[in-house]
Protein backbone atom coordinates (compact mmCIF):
# COMPACT_ATOMS: atom_id res chain seq x y z
CA UNK A 1 0.00 0.00 0.00
CA UNK A 2 1.24 3.18 -1.12
CA UNK A 3 1.32 5.21 1.77
CA UNK A 4 0.81 9.22 0.98
CA UNK A 5 2.54 12.06 3.26
CA UNK A 6 -0.26 14.27 4.30
CA UNK A 7 -2.36 13.77 1.98
CA UNK A 8 -5.92 13.43 2.73
CA UNK A 9 -7.67 9.82 1.88
CA UNK A 10 -10.97 10.13 1.69
CA UNK A 11 -14.31 7.58 1.15
CA UNK A 12 -18.00 8.55 1.16
CA UNK A 13 -18.21 9.35 4.83
CA UNK A 14 -14.91 9.67 6.45
CA UNK A 15 -11.71 11.01 5.69
CA UNK A 16 -8.32 10.38 6.94
CA UNK A 17 -4.43 11.27 5.97
CA UNK A 18 -1.53 9.65 6.92
CA UNK A 19 1.68 11.09 7.81
CA UNK A 20 5.22 10.26 8.81
CA UNK A 21 5.92 13.30 11.24
CA UNK A 22 6.54 13.00 14.93
CA UNK A 23 4.02 12.13 16.82
CA UNK A 24 4.43 10.50 20.75
CA UNK A 25 1.35 10.19 22.81
CA UNK A 26 2.54 10.44 26.59
CA UNK A 27 0.28 8.61 28.32
CA UNK A 28 3.28 6.41 29.72
CA UNK A 29 6.23 7.24 31.76
CA UNK A 30 8.29 5.43 29.07
CA UNK A 31 6.54 7.36 26.30
CA UNK A 32 6.97 10.52 28.35
CA UNK A 33 10.85 9.90 28.30
CA UNK A 34 10.52 9.43 24.56
CA UNK A 35 9.08 13.10 23.77
CA UNK A 36 11.75 14.12 25.90
CA UNK A 37 14.79 12.82 24.30
CA UNK A 38 12.89 13.30 20.92
CA UNK A 39 12.31 17.43 22.09
CA UNK A 40 15.47 17.73 24.09
CA UNK A 41 17.51 19.77 21.74
CA UNK A 42 14.36 22.05 20.02
CA UNK A 43 15.58 24.80 21.33
CA UNK B 1 -12.39 26.81 13.15
CA UNK B 2 -12.43 26.33 16.60
CA UNK B 3 -10.05 23.86 18.20
CA UNK B 4 -11.41 21.94 21.13
CA UNK B 5 -8.15 20.47 23.58
CA UNK B 6 -9.25 17.21 25.15
CA UNK B 7 -7.92 18.10 29.06
CA UNK B 8 -10.01 16.30 31.41
CA UNK B 9 -8.68 12.77 32.07
CA UNK B 10 -7.22 11.33 35.07
CA UNK B 11 -3.59 10.79 33.73
CA UNK B 12 -4.01 7.45 35.87
CA UNK B 13 -1.06 5.83 33.93
CA UNK B 14 1.14 8.40 34.85
CA UNK B 15 0.91 8.27 38.81
CA UNK B 16 1.88 8.89 40.99
CA UNK B 17 3.19 12.13 38.94
CA UNK B 18 -0.45 13.13 37.95
CA UNK B 19 -1.71 12.96 41.67
CA UNK B 20 -0.42 16.45 41.70
CA UNK B 21 0.09 17.90 38.33
CA UNK B 22 -3.03 17.49 35.65
CA UNK B 23 -1.52 15.56 32.61
CA UNK B 24 -1.67 18.03 30.35
CA UNK B 25 0.93 20.15 32.57
CA UNK B 26 3.65 17.28 32.33
CA UNK B 27 6.65 19.01 31.16
CA UNK B 28 9.01 18.23 28.03
CA UNK B 29 11.78 19.95 27.49
CA UNK B 30 10.24 22.22 30.26
CA UNK B 31 7.60 23.10 28.66
CA UNK B 32 4.07 21.83 29.49
CA UNK B 33 2.01 19.52 27.17
CA UNK B 34 -0.99 21.82 26.81
CA UNK B 35 0.64 24.98 26.32
CA UNK B 36 3.44 23.23 23.29
CA UNK B 37 0.19 22.18 21.11
CA UNK B 38 -1.47 25.49 22.09
CA UNK B 39 1.26 27.05 20.50
CA UNK B 40 1.37 24.70 17.67
CA UNK B 41 -1.91 25.49 17.18
CA UNK B 42 -1.36 29.53 17.44
CA UNK B 43 1.44 29.29 15.02
CA UNK B 44 -0.53 27.39 12.71
CA UNK B 45 -3.26 30.40 12.24
CA UNK B 46 -5.88 28.72 14.87
CA UNK B 47 -7.06 31.73 17.76
CA UNK B 48 -9.91 30.09 19.41
CA UNK B 49 -9.82 27.30 21.86
CA UNK B 50 -12.21 25.41 24.21
CA UNK B 51 -10.44 23.08 26.34
CA UNK B 52 -12.48 20.70 28.63
CA UNK B 53 -11.79 20.05 32.25
CA UNK B 54 -12.08 18.25 34.96
CA UNK B 55 -9.42 16.19 37.60
CA UNK B 56 -6.86 19.21 39.22
CA UNK B 57 -9.12 21.54 36.18
CA UNK B 58 -8.31 24.64 38.09
CA UNK B 59 -4.21 23.87 37.79
CA UNK B 60 -5.08 23.86 33.95
CA UNK B 61 -7.19 26.91 33.82
CA UNK B 62 -4.92 29.05 35.84
CA UNK B 63 -1.75 27.29 33.52
CA UNK B 64 -3.55 28.21 30.51
CA UNK B 65 -4.97 31.72 31.15
CA UNK B 66 -1.64 32.77 32.72
CA UNK B 67 0.80 31.48 29.79
CA UNK B 68 -2.05 33.02 26.76
CA UNK B 69 -3.11 36.28 28.21
CA UNK B 70 -5.59 37.79 24.97
CA UNK B 71 -6.10 34.52 23.42
CA UNK B 72 -9.59 33.48 23.25
CA UNK B 73 -10.13 30.19 25.48
CA UNK B 74 -13.35 28.85 26.97
CA UNK B 75 -13.35 26.01 29.36
CA UNK B 76 -15.88 23.50 29.67
CA UNK B 77 -15.87 22.22 33.46
CA UNK B 78 -16.55 18.71 34.09
CA UNK B 79 -17.78 17.73 37.47
CA UNK B 80 -16.07 14.10 36.92
CA UNK B 81 -14.20 13.21 33.72
CA UNK B 82 -16.98 12.62 30.55
CA UNK B 83 -14.54 10.39 28.32
CA UNK B 84 -13.50 11.92 24.78
CA UNK B 85 -16.90 11.12 23.55
CA UNK B 86 -18.57 12.57 26.53
CA UNK B 87 -16.63 16.02 26.98
CA UNK B 88 -17.06 16.83 23.25
CA UNK B 89 -20.81 16.22 23.67
CA UNK B 90 -20.81 18.47 26.70
CA UNK B 91 -19.07 21.63 25.33
CA UNK B 92 -21.18 20.81 22.27
CA UNK B 93 -23.08 24.53 22.85
CA UNK B 94 -19.54 26.59 23.06
CA UNK B 95 -17.89 25.10 20.10
CA UNK B 96 -21.54 25.81 17.64
CA UNK B 97 -22.19 24.09 14.41
CA UNK B 98 -19.33 24.38 12.74
CA UNK B 99 -16.56 21.94 12.52
CA UNK B 100 -13.45 22.04 14.56
CA UNK B 101 -10.29 20.75 15.45
CA UNK B 102 -10.16 18.10 17.87
CA UNK B 103 -6.96 17.34 19.54
CA UNK B 104 -5.61 15.52 22.64
CA UNK B 105 -3.36 17.74 25.07
CA UNK B 106 -1.10 14.88 26.28
CA UNK B 107 0.76 14.31 22.46
CA UNK B 108 3.94 15.88 21.58
CA UNK B 109 4.07 15.92 18.00
CA UNK B 110 5.50 17.37 14.33
CA UNK B 111 2.32 17.12 11.98
CA UNK B 112 1.76 19.70 9.97
CA UNK B 113 -1.72 21.03 10.83
CA UNK B 114 -1.89 24.36 8.83
CA UNK B 115 -3.63 23.51 6.40
CA UNK B 116 -6.30 21.36 7.87
CA UNK B 117 -9.84 21.79 5.79
CA UNK B 118 -12.49 22.10 7.72
CA UNK B 119 -14.62 20.37 4.72
CA UNK B 120 -16.11 17.27 6.23
CA UNK B 121 -19.40 16.11 6.49
CA UNK B 122 -18.31 13.91 9.53
CA UNK B 123 -14.69 13.43 10.38
CA UNK B 124 -11.22 14.08 8.99
CA UNK B 125 -8.69 11.88 11.00
CA UNK B 126 -5.19 12.14 10.94
CA UNK B 127 -2.98 8.86 11.35
CA UNK B 128 0.30 7.63 11.36
CA UNK B 129 1.63 4.05 10.92
CA UNK B 130 1.16 2.08 14.55
CA UNK B 131 3.67 3.03 16.73
CA UNK B 132 4.67 0.12 18.97
CA UNK B 133 2.14 1.00 22.02
CA UNK B 134 -0.51 0.29 19.44
CA UNK B 135 0.56 -2.39 17.04
CA UNK B 136 -3.08 -3.40 15.76
CA UNK B 137 -3.67 -0.12 15.10
CA UNK B 138 -6.96 1.65 14.88
CA UNK B 139 -8.07 1.71 11.30
CA UNK B 140 -7.15 0.49 7.85
CA UNK B 141 -7.13 1.57 4.26
CA UNK B 142 -8.74 -0.49 1.65
CA UNK B 143 -8.37 1.89 -1.51
CA UNK B 144 -9.09 4.95 -0.94
CA UNK B 145 -12.08 3.59 1.58
CA UNK B 146 -11.18 3.89 5.61
CA UNK B 147 -12.39 0.46 6.87
CA UNK B 148 -11.54 -1.27 10.22
CA UNK B 149 -10.57 -4.40 10.16
CA UNK B 150 -11.16 -7.16 13.30
CA UNK B 151 -7.95 -7.52 14.40
CA UNK B 152 -5.07 -5.78 13.13
CA UNK B 153 -4.82 -2.83 11.32
CA UNK B 154 -2.18 -0.68 9.62
CA UNK B 155 -3.03 2.90 11.21
CA UNK B 156 -3.21 4.53 14.40
CA UNK B 157 -5.10 7.80 14.94
CA UNK B 158 -3.29 10.66 16.46
CA UNK B 159 -5.96 12.26 18.29
CA UNK B 160 -6.20 14.77 15.91
CA UNK B 161 -8.83 15.54 13.46
CA UNK B 162 -11.41 17.61 12.37
CA UNK B 163 -14.65 17.05 13.71
CA UNK B 164 -18.50 17.65 12.50
CA UNK B 165 -20.32 18.54 15.61
CA UNK B 166 -23.25 16.93 13.62
CA UNK B 167 -22.19 13.72 14.43
CA UNK B 168 -22.98 13.76 18.06
CA UNK B 169 -26.62 14.61 17.42
CA UNK B 170 -27.34 11.21 18.68
CA UNK B 171 -25.08 11.34 21.25
CA UNK B 172 -26.71 14.80 23.03
CA UNK B 173 -28.44 13.08 25.63
CA UNK B 174 -26.15 10.50 26.24
CA UNK B 175 -25.44 10.70 30.09
CA UNK B 176 -22.00 9.29 31.83
CA UNK B 177 -18.69 9.01 29.81
CA UNK B 178 -18.19 7.62 26.81
CA UNK B 179 -15.03 7.54 24.26
CA UNK B 180 -15.43 8.82 21.15
CA UNK B 181 -13.85 6.16 19.11
CA UNK B 182 -15.84 3.34 20.29
CA UNK B 183 -19.24 5.45 20.93
CA UNK B 184 -19.27 7.71 18.05
CA UNK B 185 -16.29 6.59 15.37
CA UNK B 186 -16.74 2.99 15.20
CA UNK B 187 -20.79 2.75 15.75
CA UNK B 188 -21.97 6.15 13.84
CA UNK B 189 -19.91 6.00 11.03
CA UNK B 190 -20.37 3.74 8.06
CA UNK B 191 -16.94 2.33 8.18
CA UNK B 192 -16.69 -1.42 6.95
CA UNK B 193 -15.79 -4.13 9.37
CA UNK B 194 -13.81 -6.61 7.76
CA UNK B 195 -13.16 -10.21 9.22
CA UNK B 196 -9.36 -10.68 8.96
CA UNK B 197 -8.62 -13.30 5.75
Amino acid sequence: MEISNDKPIQNKTVTAEITHSNWIDTGTFERLELANKIYKDEN
Amino acid sequence: MKVMILAAGYGRRLLPLTEVTPKPLLEVNGKSLIQRNIETLISSGFDEFVINISYLGQMIKEHVSHTFPGIKISFSEEVEPLGTGGGVSAALDILGKDTFVLINSDICHDINIKNLSSDTESAHLIGVKNPDHNSDGDFSLDGDRLIIKEGKNDFTWTGISVINPAIFSNFRDQEGPFDIWKSVMISLFRIKLLQPK
